[in-house]
């Protein structure tokens, strides 16, 4: 989808995706604390976290020359596109550090598979709702992602089949939005079905070590 | 029973953003028949809201050319207040500069930055002009840049806070204002966000 809004608070201006992403964390958070346990809400809650300061200090590294001779550039500015990636590569691999940590069980991997899902879900819906875009793009993302989000998290519950199905269906709302397929939200989705299936793994070990023992 | 109520939740989500979504677009067919109405017959109003015909002004450059807005329509207007001691301005000319160079020919662009001179912080009105010439030259700025020496645009543009700068269409209708630094990535979707 094309950002077509701006949100101002004082000096400091948003792009409308940016807010929905901000709104999609807080809903999905909201939605886990309830459906599941504080823990998984405090996990989720620690990826964003992670995401938010990863995708706001990139700029150093995408534009490092800015921040040198200007300081001031990263009060300002923020990664854009590649900083987004890099945040959720870096919450993804935090997830990946803290494993043992975590300990994820079978609540922790619907848990993760709700959080991945839902998180693209809300995005995709705000998006639509603040900017203004072809029809029928956002119709197609409205009613594609609101059925596939709701047909998979009430009767799906193996996880690699449901984020594969999910990514899937992503692909397809994508190739109808006027940014097309290779847009970062497919990118994004990508990297969380890897970290989905690569969650999924961790605890089949975890468990059946567990079974050894 | 507790597994449900997430679930609810996602449904009651779906339902609200598809309602609200429909009610949009119910609103923005009327808007659309109500503005076909009367529309031919209005005049341009003189304002700084978006849709408002910005208040015309003419100033000298720095190279003591004489700049005209409204002269410049049929192009898109990135006008942009600034000042040499403001952080912020700092860190977005680069950006602009950047803007200018790859993107402004070919998105049918031009760059008017507004130099508040009465605002800057030497004492005479050559030593502004000096200060305002040492920063074009640190950081290599090739965009029209304006003096407003007696600070009569910013005050018609109310200019409080800066950097301040203003969408404007080729037609001359303000789009947007952006109160705060911009990088060469927002400068863009914001141009390509208007006609």
């Amino acid at each position: 989808m094309n950002n077509t809004e701006w949100f101002s608070i004082r000096t400091l201006t948003l792009p409308a995706t940016a807010v929905a992403l901000l709104v999609a964390f807080f809903i999905v958070w909201l939605v886990i604390r309830v459906q599941f346990s504080k823990k998984w809400a405090g996990v989720y809650g620690d990826a964003v976290f992670t995401f938010i300061l990863v995708w706001k200090f990139s700029v150093i590294v995408t534009d490092f020359k800015a921040v040198i001779a200007q300081p001031f550039a990263l009060l300002y500015f923020n990664g854009g596109t590649i900083g987004v990636f890099l945040g959720g590569m870096a919450a993804s691999l935090q997830l990946w550090w803290k494993r043992k940590k975590i300990h994820f069980d079978e609540t922790g991997i619907v848990a993760c598979s709700w959080a991945i899902i839902l998180t693209q879900s809300s995005y995709q819906w705000l998006v639509v709702l603040l900017n203004d875009n072809q029809t029928n793009s956002e119709v197609i993302t409205l009613l594609v992602l609101s059925t596939l989000t709701v047909l998979i998290l009430w009767k799906i519950t193996a996880i690699n089949r449901a984020l594969f199905l999910y990514t899937f269906g992503l692909m397809i709302v994508a190739f109808f939005q006027p940014l097309g397929l290779w847009q970062p939200a497919v990118g994004v989705s990508v990297i969380l079905l890897i970290v989905g299936i690569g969650i999924q793994r961790l605890a089949g070990v975890t468990k059946s070590f567990g079974g050894k023992e | 029973m507790k597994k449900n109520i997430g679930l609810l939740i996602v449904v009651l989500l779906v339902v609200a953003t598809i309602g609200t979504y429909v009610k949009q677009q119910i609103d923005k067919d009327r808007e659309i028949e109500t503005a076909s109405l009367g529309k031919e017959m209005e005049e341009r109003k003189i304002g700084l809201k978006n849709g408002d015909t910005p208040p015309d002004f003419t100033l000298t450059s720095l190279d003591g050319e004489d700049v005209t807005l409204s002269e410049l329509r049929g192009k898109k207007v990135v006008l942009n207040f600034w000042a040499t001691w403001c952080p912020p301005c700092k860190a977005e000319m680069p950006h602009m500069q950047n803007y200018y160079e790859q993107n402004a020919k070919k998105d049918n662009v031009e760059i008017i930055a507004v130099n508040l001179t009465e605002a800057e912080r030497d004492v005479t009105e050559d030593a502004k002009i000096d200060s305002v010439m040492t920063f074009r030259e640190s950081f290599d700025l090739t965009f029209p840049i304006l003096l407003d020496q007696k600070n009569s645009a910013g005050l018609a543009y109310q200019v409080i806070t800066i950097p301040t700068t203003y969408f404007i269409d080729s037609n001359g209708y303000i789009q947007r204002a952006i109160r705060g630094p911009m990088n060469a990535e927002m400068l863009k979707s914001y141009v390509d966000a208007m006609d």
